[in-house]
């Protein structure tokens, strides 16, 4: 599929159409960095030297999380609403409708992200090439996180079959590899599987980019950045042919 | 005979059965409901393994198994929710002889299954990493048994002011992940600062935890006088569980 | 005790929305239902059938009124009614990870039957509903009218004395619906009594042996479907397309029914022959037939809404 022929009609509205639905919960916007605020309470609890880490972690964590919103997202609005027969059969394209559920999802969780974001600001400070990185990781990982979301959301009948897939998913990748805490816990030979997975990966590029927090060799941190490039990428690219292709029931 | 007006279907009959065949049905029949609720703990573990003192570990392992059975309290939310408001089934057990009592333990047990299975494998890893006396077990079991009550019946309590599937998530966040955390499930209570330990003090895991911490004589675990936090706990329970059915909305507008 | 299944006396019920605003869905009403009926509640989206449904059948407490159901104090004491009555709600879905077969025998397991009872229900109400070749498919899988089935079986396998059906035949097909409606009728042989509410004008007529038409939480009118078509003005119906032009000579004959440009008249068999003669003068196409429910039913909410107006 040519990138040429995608198409991006309705993109812009749909956005704001999402951003609308997510500004009315409030209360979900705000409750979703409660297991950040825990897992970072254990950190502070019990390994207060590793808070630097937790932090960027839990920045990119957030960042993660936001997939598992459209996940749910979607399977809703096609499973309980039955409204994306609406914008499919419409001028809207199905890339379109990914997209834009994606970027208004994002902009409404923003804010908590931002919050936490000047917390690390605070405790422990990032350099401006550092910064550039954690930005840099955090699209990356929005990229691949959303279409995973969007993805894996078309398979479900049952909006709470989803449930379950979602925590494991987010635990597997926010919790399991050394997201929250430094790779150097890890025995060193898992540290190119460790620097495979999009979220550790990212962690662990933030984390050299600052200096001094972690000592990865070049190759591994190169590692880490291509896998991080392609799987966002190719995710993604994946995801907008999904899309499309899922937008007709076969 | 349908036309003799008198209760067609007594009180009685195989409402456990039935919701246990409802919630083995929803493990074995979806892989990942079985799957999830046996690693999340062990998930977690990891983590806390990877970030505490080694010697905490088995109290991790009993905090692991406290906080699933309080997240039951979680599911009961969702589904409790789900069945009010998505599929509507529970008119058909509200306008029938079942009351709201026997319902919720009906939605708890069909919840307690898929939880079994982690219950019952943290239960050999600690036996692995620390083993437990009988009364260990005694105690710990029966701190089970009240935790799953009393959070049930707050998840159905909640579930009946849940006004769409969409606040589940949220709610169920808040109520049950806040609660877990102030607790000390995963650590020891010495290790939050003095407002927090009181501030701990007021809910009823936290003497669960310091009950079996203390009963199992588990490193880290504060000394504490075991009648006392067994008598707490089932009293705040016993408030607990009272309070919720209470304000458990069997019927709108009530 | 009352020997009516269902009595309602004055029922109010207003919903207070956020921001404080008040809609009131019922306004006072009073029905009574007898044993081993048939009864039919039609209106408009909004009109209070829901509401009224429910109220009856314990699942929403009431602003003011009261409900017997069998004698019974419905909504002082709930439970002494609930065992003598079941419920399928309206948009109801069965539980996706179950199949037909075991969504009604749990369900009849927590009402209390003996297994082995509930296991004979169970098979009866699923042949009764027509799905025995889906009850053994995950209800995940099954299209939207089989779901609804699956929903009414799981209610009507517990015979219970009064059932209240909230539009259960919504998304079957017409051969699934005339089979629904040749077992809610065989329930009230067996001595149920049903209420129903329905937007299928022809459900109401060929089912409900007595309707009320509710409009804006009151009710309208209360009769036989006879009774009904009585009342507004005549036994036949001329229909005259693109009759919206002589609109003002066609009411002079009757009651008119409007559908877009064509004009339904409702009139006695003395004057169907006038309103051809005026409709041939006009160059219009006019048919006769007898007058259906549905035009009694937009005659009687029409004069509701223009009088309220």
């Amino acid at each position: 599929m040519a990138l040429a022929r995608i198409r991006w009609a309705g993109t812009g509205e749909f956005t704001l159409t999402e951003l609308r639905v997510q500004l009315h919960e409030g209360l979900a916007i705000v409750t979703s960095m409660v297991v950040q605020a825990v897992l970072l309470t254990f950190v502070v609890l019990l390994a207060r030297s590793i808070l630097p880490y937790a932090l960027i972690g839990a920045v990119l964590y957030s960042v993660f999380m936001l997939g598992q919103r459209v996940q749910n997202e979607a399977a809703y609005i096609r499973i309980d609403h039955k409204l994306s027969d609406l914008y499919h059969a419409s001028p809207l394209s199905a890339e379109g409708y990914f997209v834009g559920m994606s970027a208004g999802v994002l902009l409404a969780y923003l804010p908590p992200i931002l919050v936490l974001a000047v917390v690390l600001e605070l405790v422990a400070p990032l350099g401006a090439v550092a910064t550039l990185v954690l930005i840099a990781t955090a699209a990356a990982l929005w990229l691949f996180t959303c279409s995973l979301g969007y993805v894996i959301s078309t398979f479900f009948r049952d909006n709470r079959a989803i449930w379950p897939y979602a925590s494991l998913i987010t635990s597997a990748f926010g919790v399991l590899p050394p997201v929250l805490y430094p790779i150097r816990f890890l025995p060193g030979y898992w540290h190119p599987i460790a620097m495979l997975l999009p979220t550790s990966s990212a962690a662990c590029l933030v984390e050299a980019a600052q200096g001094g927090l972690v000592a990865l060799s070049a190759p591994t941190l190169a590692l880490g950045a291509v896998a991080l490039l392609v799987e966002a990428v190719g995710v993604f690219l994946f995801a907008l042919y999904w899309a499309r292709r899922s937008a007709q029931e076969r | 005979m349908a036309g003799t007006v008198t209760a067609s279907n007594a009180p009685g009959g195989a409402l456990l059965p039935a919701f246990g065949l409802i919630g083995w049905r929803w493990i074995s029949r979806n892989p990942a409901a079985a799957i999830a609720p046996i690693l999340l703990p062990f998930i977690f573990l990891y983590f806390l393994r990877l970030i505490s003192p080694p010697a905490y570990f088995p109290l991790e392992i009993v905090g692991a198994m406290l906080f699933t059975t309080q997240n039951i309290g979680n599911w009961v939310l969702g589904d409790s929710a789900t069945w009010r408001i998505e599929t509507r089934m529970q008119d058909l057990f509200v306008a029938s002889p079942l009351n709201k009592v026997r319902y919720l333990f009906g939605i708890a047990l069909s919840n307690l299954i898929p939880a079994a299975p982690a219950l019952i494998v943290l239960a050999v890893l600690l036996e692995l990493e620390y083993p437990v006396s009988p009364l260990g077990w005694a105690v710990l079991g029966s701190c089970i048994l009240v935790l799953w009550i009393l959070f049930s019946s707050i998840g159905i309590a909640i579930s009946s002011r849940v006004r769409s599937q969409r606040e589940i998530w949220p709610v169920g966040n808040l109520t049950f992940t806040f609660i877990g955390m102030l607790s000390p499930l995963y650590y020891p209570l010495t290790v939050l600062p003095p407002a927090w330990q009181a501030v701990s003090r007021f809910f009823p895991t936290t003497y669960a935890a310091l009950l079996v911490q203390g009963t199992l004589g588990l490193p880290g675990a504060v000394p504490s006088d075991p009648y006392l936090d067994a008598g707490l706990l089932v009293a705040l329970a016993v408030v607990g569980t009272a309070i919720a059915l209470r304000l458990y909305r069997w019927r709108d507008g009530d | 005790m009352s020997a009516e299944a269902l009595v309602a006396r004055d029922l109010t019920k207003t919903y207070t929305l956020r921001g404080g605003i008040t809609v009131p869905a019922l306004r006072g009403v009073s029905l009574t239902i007898h044993p081993g009926e048939r009864f039919a509640l039609l209106g408009r989206n909004g009109a209070g059938k829901t509401t009224f449904l429910r109220i009856a059948s314990t699942l929403l407490v009431p602003s003011s009124g009261t409900v017997e159901v069998f004698g019974h104090d419905a909504i002082g004491d709930p439970d002494s009614v609930r065992p003598l009555l079941a419920v399928v709600p309206q948009e109801g879905k069965p539980f996706f990870h179950l199949t037909p077969r075991e969504q009604v025998y749990t369900y009849l397991c927590a009402r209390g039957f003996s297994r082995a009872t509930a296991k004979a229900r169970t098979e009866e109400a699923l042949e009764q509903m027509g799905l025995e070749e889906v009850a053994d498919r995950l209800s995940v899988t099954l299209s939207g009218g089989q779901r609804q089935r699956t929903v009414v079986a799981t209610v009507i396998a517990t015979e219970a004395p009064l059932l209240f059906l909230d539009e259960p035949t919504i998304g079957m097909d017409p051969f699934a619906r005339r089979g629904v409606w040749e077992t809610f009728r065989r329930l009230t042989r067996r001595g149920s009594t049903i209420l129903l509410t329905t937007h299928y004008l022809d459900e109401a007529e060929n089912l409900a042996q007595r309707l009320a038409i509710v409009e804006r939480g009151r009710v309208l009118v209360v009769g036989t479907s006879e009774s009904l078509k009585q009342q507004v003005g005549g036994t036949f119906r001329v229909s005259v397309g693109g009759g919206s032009r002589i609109r003002p000579q066609l009411a002079s004959f009757g009651n008119l029914v409007e559908d877009g440009e064509a004009v339904h008249v409702i009139v006695g068999p003395e004057r169907v022959q006038e309103i051809l003669a005026l409709s041939v003068r006009e160059g219009l196409a006019a048919t006769v037939g007898p007058v259906t429910l549905e035009e009694a039913f937009l005659s009687v909410v029409g004069h509701s809404i223009n009088e309220e107006s």
